[in-house]
Parts: structure tokens; sequence; C-alpha cells
């Protein structure tokens, strides 16, 4: 069966039992437990108007109802229990599952297991099997180093409390010490990070994992974030201070097209003289600035002055360390 | 009548029938419509079209049984109860937070398997109040890439299937994009970006794909038809497979790269890009040796590190470095 089809139909499968109680359901919740938009779900009712048993006279159809905003469905009591999983959700939470237990990094892991274990059981031995060879071809590595703190961090989010952190900035080279109420973990590009509310930069900051050099548990006073953001917008090494610079480069065509790649939110164009034009704006000029050294002489910063300021002072610097190491030997 | 609306209606009556129902019971019924009495052949197309129905019932788990009559020798269809719904799997507390975690740590990722896991625990969570809400459990986010979800899927989908897919591939660090046909085997998520890993028929031999660089549409070869097209070898490992450093590195010799770090910012190994060899401390500085294939992608990343790391050996590698630096410092702002 075609993806697209078969996911609808599972979909209507599931959302049947989840109407079909005398309460019914309020389209609202329904819209979000399932994922859909409101006239998704209405454009599935229409459709399920239409079904039922032979001889699909008006008492043998599915009968739909909405009142004041809640979904009541009857007549389908053959339906009134989802179906088992599908070959496809079995090997998707065998495959995130596999996943997070090879991470190890949640207090959790174990009973992931444990679950794992109980729902392939009601699968049959081939099938197992099946699913568990196509599960060791695919592969999500989000096993990183989560530093020690780990533990502290995750007591805070469960309790519910502050946490005042020593935390080591990679671009500024120093270590701080802030209050941030803790919201999420996030992993991105390889690595973990707590995600929070900085009190010192008075938002959203992230914070990654294995360079938090101490944690402790305070009380929080005063209002919670906590409802306001869940997911961050951006991850990376952005975001130190709260001015946006607007960045201008110019790049040679292979420079260019990593940069595309590597900052996806960059503006490009490519020049009449061949070369590949980069607009972007950052938080941090100083990670820009490591970021950059890499391109070496097919970068030139047109603007601002002071990052090409600094990816000078950078270079210089360390060539200065070479040099020394150099006439030593 | 929409495929959809017939499928609803055949699994509703083979679920909910006390008796297995017989062939020419459905074309009174569901395939009622489709049947013309006085054109030849109609009711055999009718059959066929039980018969894909069957078989699509078939991939979603749901087993449209064939029971043959001991003395008329007529065969009838049915759906099993048992088979179909799903059981109450008990879980304990702990399990279901554990579960529902993996839930929250893919939504929005553009994983492949994002939306059937969220549907899934929306049907373990059917017997047992629906516990994707429940208080405790941590927030936790994978923040992917959800503009490959589209392709991802399709791939996880070929991987699972074992069919041939054709997609066009663009180099990395060139213009040029070229049609590739590629057995998939495997997929690895690293560092932010996905990868296939299949054997590529043009090059006969077993590459990987950024997923990031293959423009859709992807398409799955022979799509309607249920036999894998290929074996996958008994020796493909896919941990061995992508294991070299980059994935999109040429293979090459490999060399031994000494540098030495600011103790505090020693990147731990399991995060490192390189295979690390050695590790030693010296005065608060920890001196590391990777093995390195790609010494250009090992450059890069050792700049990143500022003045904090330096390399200390091979000279060749220090003159690239240096080299790389003077062409900043000229460069730069000029």
């Amino acid at each position: 069966m075609k993806r697209k089809l078969e996911e609808r139909f599972n979909r209507i499968l599931l959302m049947v039992p989840l109407i079909l109680r005398e309460e019914g359901a309020s389209i609202d919740e329904l819209c979000e437990k399932l994922e859909m938009s409101r006239d998704e779900i209405i454009t599935d009712l229409d459709l399920l108007f239409l079904c039922g048993l032979p001889d699909y006279g008006p008492g043998d159809l599915i009968d739909v109802s909405i009142e004041n905003e809640r979904i009541f469905l009857s007549m389908a009591d053959y339906f009134s229990k989802p179906l088992r999983l599908t070959e496809n959700e079995a090997l998707a939470l065998l495959v995130a599952g596999e996943a997070l237990i090879r991470a190890n990094v949640l207090k959790e892991t174990s009973a992931i297991g444990k679950a794992m274990e109980k729902i392939t059981r009601v699968l049959g031995e081939k099938e197992k099997q099946d699913m568990y060879d196509v599960a060791r071809r695919v592969e999500v590595e989000i096993e990183s180093e989560p530093g020690e703190w780990w533990k502290g961090v995750a007591r805070a989010l469960e309790k519910g409390m502050n946490l005042a952190l020593e935390y080591y900035s990679f671009s500024r080279d120093e270590v701080t010490q802030r209050e941030v109420e803790p919201v999420s973990f996030v992993f991105s590009h390889g690595n973990w990070y707590l995600y929070g509310w900085c009190h010192k930069a008075q938002d959203w900051r992230l914070f990654r994992l294995d360079r938090i050099r101490g944690a402790k548990l305070t009380k929080r006073v005063g209002p919670t974030h906590a409802d306001e953001e869940v997911v961050p917008p951006v991850v990376g090494e952005r975001g130190a201070d709260r001015t946006f610079h607007h960045v201008e480069l110019k790049l040679s065509r292979e420079a260019g097209r990593r940069v595309i790649e590597e900052l996806p939110d960059a503006k490009s164009r490519e020049g009449e003289d061949g070369k590949i034009y980069v607009e972007l704006r950052t938080q941090n000029l100083e990670w820009l600035s490591i970021y950059l050294l890499k391109f070496s002489g097919e970068v030139e910063i047109v603007s601002p002055r002071e990052l090409s300021e600094m990816v000078k002072k950078r270079a210089t610097e360390m060539l200065e360390m070479y040099e020394e190491s150099l006439t030593q030997n | 009548m929409d495929k959809i609306e017939r499928l609803i209606n055949l699994t509703a009556y083979l679920l909910e029938s006390a008796r297995p129902v017989t062939f020419d019971r459905l074309c009174q019924t569901v395939y009622a419509e489709y049947l013309h009495r006085d054109e030849p052949g109609s009711t055999d197309a009718a059959k066929r079209m039980f018969e894909r129905d069957r078989d699509d019932l078939g991939d979603m788990g749901i087993v449209v049984k064939a029971e043959k009559d001991a003395e008329t020798g007529e065969v009838s269809y049915t759906i099993s109860k048992d088979e179909y719904y799903l059981p109450n799997i008990e879980l304990e507390p702990e399990e279901k937070i554990g579960i529902a975690m993996l839930s929250s740590l893919f939504r929005g990722s553009g994983a492949p398997f994002e939306r059937p896991v969220h549907s899934a625990l929306l049907k373990l969570g059917f017997y047992q109040d629906d516990f994707l809400k429940g208080e405790g459990i941590p927030r936790i986010h994978m923040v992917g890439s959800p503009k490959e979800r589209e392709a991802l899927n399709e791939i996880f989908l070929a991987i699972a299937q074992r069919k041939n897919i054709t997609f066009s591939y663009q180099r990395f660090g060139s213009n040029e994009k070229g049609e590739r046909r590629v057995s998939p085997y495997g997929l690895v998520y690293r560092k932010g970006c996905w990868y296939l890993v299949g054997l590529c028929h043009e090059r006969g031999e077993v590459r990987s794909f950024k997923v990031e660089r293959m423009i859709p549409p992807i398409k799955a070869e022979r799509a309607s038809s249920r036999k894998p097209d290929f074996e996958i070898p008994r020796e493909f490992d896919l941990r061995r497979e992508s294991s070299w450093e980059f994935l999109d590195a040429e293979n090459t010799e490999s060399l031994n790269a000494v540098v030495r770090f600011d103790g505090r910012i020693f990147p731990p190994s399991s995060q490192s890009p390189f295979p690390v060899v050695s590790v030693r401390g010296e005065e608060g500085k920890s001196v590391v040796t990777y093995s390195v294939r790609n010494t250009d992608e090992f450059v890069d990343w050792i700049l990143g590190f500022g003045t904090r790391a330096q390399i200390l050996d091979p000279p060749e590698l220090i003159e690239l470095v240096v080299e790389r630096l003077k062409g900043i410092v000229e460069v730069a702002g000029s």
C-alpha cells in the first residue's frame, strides 16, 4: 500500500477507539494528540460517516455527531480497541529505543529495555527476528560524554528546582557562575545540552552538559518560565550576547558551499566574479571567528570590521604559538 | 468508493462477522459496486482487487485468513479479533515514563520513525490512561532536520522492505549532480546528519550518501511488488562501513597526529570525530594521539580550538596549519 494511504488508514483505525467512548472526545484534544489539523480530522470523520457494515443502510453505517466541540461516534464497536502495532510502528519503537538505550544517559535506560521486551513479546518469532535485523541497520548515534553533572541536572528537572551552575564557556574561554531554571534536555549535532532560563542573561540558553563544571540544586523563587518555551529555536555555539551582528562574507565557490551547508540560515548569492557572497546574522562573533578559521585564505570578511580583526588576532596568536614551538625545537 | 473507504468496510465486515465470509458474499457487499454482471471477467477483476486489498491489509498487520470448507470446498475469509486488537501490555510506571520519553525525544526532529513512534505510544497508552500526557516525563528533545523528513521516510521504508531506490545526488564540493541507483542497506545518524549506506549500482560498491545532498524525489523501484529487490551480504556490518572518520572522505592511508590540549577542553574520545590512539597527561594538559586519514578535515577541526589545541606532530600537519593561518592573516579583511 502507498505509504500515505497506509498512514491515514492506520490513523483512522486509531482515531475511532479514542473517540468511541461515552463522553466522546474534544476536537482540540484530538488534534493535539494525533498531531492533526481540525480540517484533517473533519475530512476523516466525513469518510467514516460513509462506512459501516452490509447492507450499508442508515442503521448499519457509523454514526458521527459533533456537539459543543466534542465528537461522538456510535455503531462502530468493532473498532472499539486499537489495531495492534503495525510493523512500521514496532520497528520505529525498536530503533528509537535501541538508540536511547545505547546512549545510556538516562536513568530510565533499563526501564526502556524492559518495556521494549514486553512490547516485542507479543510479536511472532519470525516477525521479531526480521525487525531486529532491520533495527541493526539503522543507527542513531546519540551517545556522547554527558559529563558528571547529568544526574544533578536530571534531579533538578524532576523536582522543579533551579540550578546554580558553574559553566565553562568555550567561545569565551572562561568559567562563569549563573542561576538557571532547567527546562529540558536537548540532543543536537552529537552533543547533549541543558536548555533553560538563565537568570544572568535574562534569556533562554543552552548549556553543553560536558562543559558544566558544577551544579547545585537551589530553590526556585518567583515565577517559573518553564511553560513559555520548550524547544530551543537554535542550537549551537551561537547565542552568547543579545545583539545581532550582520555579517557579510565573500568566499570561494567551494568554501561558500560549505558555509551554506553548515549554516542553513545564511543567505547566499553568486557574484559575477564567481565568488559566493554570504550574509548571515549571529549573536556570537567569537564563535564565528573560530568557525571561519577553517576556511583559511578562501574567505574574505566584508563586514563587520570587528570580526575580521578578531579572526586576524586569533590566527596571529596561533601562528605565534606554532612559531614559538618551532624555534624551541 | 475511495480505496480507503473500501478497506475500512472490508475490515469492519470481516472483523464483525461471527462466521467467515465467502467471496460471493463479499461481491454482494463490499465489492458490489465494482461488479458489472453482464461484463465478462468482471468477477475476476473484483477478485484481483480483493486479493490486492488483502495484501495491503497484510502490510499493516491485519491478516485476512482464508478457510476452506471441508465439505463444499468453498473458501471463506475472516479477520481474527485476537489477532487484530492490540492486547493490553502492562507496563510499570517507570517503563511508561521511559517509552514516553522516546516520543518526546524524536518529536519534530524529522527522524523517520518520529510519527510511527508517536502513534505506537498512543496505541499502547490506550488501555492505561494515555501515559503520554503523564506528569513526571522529563522533557527531552533531539534537534534534527525536519526538512529531510519525507526523504528519510522513503529511505527507512526502502531499507525495511529491501527495495532499490533511485535519486539524484549532489557530490560534495562540486556542482555536478548525478543519478544514483542504490540498494539501501542501512541508515546512520551522526553529528546532526543522516547518511544512507548501500550498494551503489553505478560504482558497484558499498558507499555512503549524505541524505542532505540527495535530491527528492526518492523513488523506490517496483514499489508495488512485495518481493525484496536484493539480499544484504552476510558480511555487511553497518558499524564497520560507517566507522571511518568522515563518511564522505575517500579512503587513504592514515597517519598518527599528536595534539596538546589545554586540560579543560580536551574532548572526550567518544565525541572525537577521529579515532583516539592514546591519551597522556602533561603538566595539566592532555596530549592526545589520533589516527587521521583526511588531514584537511583534521586541521579544520583542530583550528576550531584556537590556541587551546596545538598539533605537535607530524611536521607536515604543522606545516599545513601554519600555511592555513598565514592565509587567514593575509586575506581576512584585506
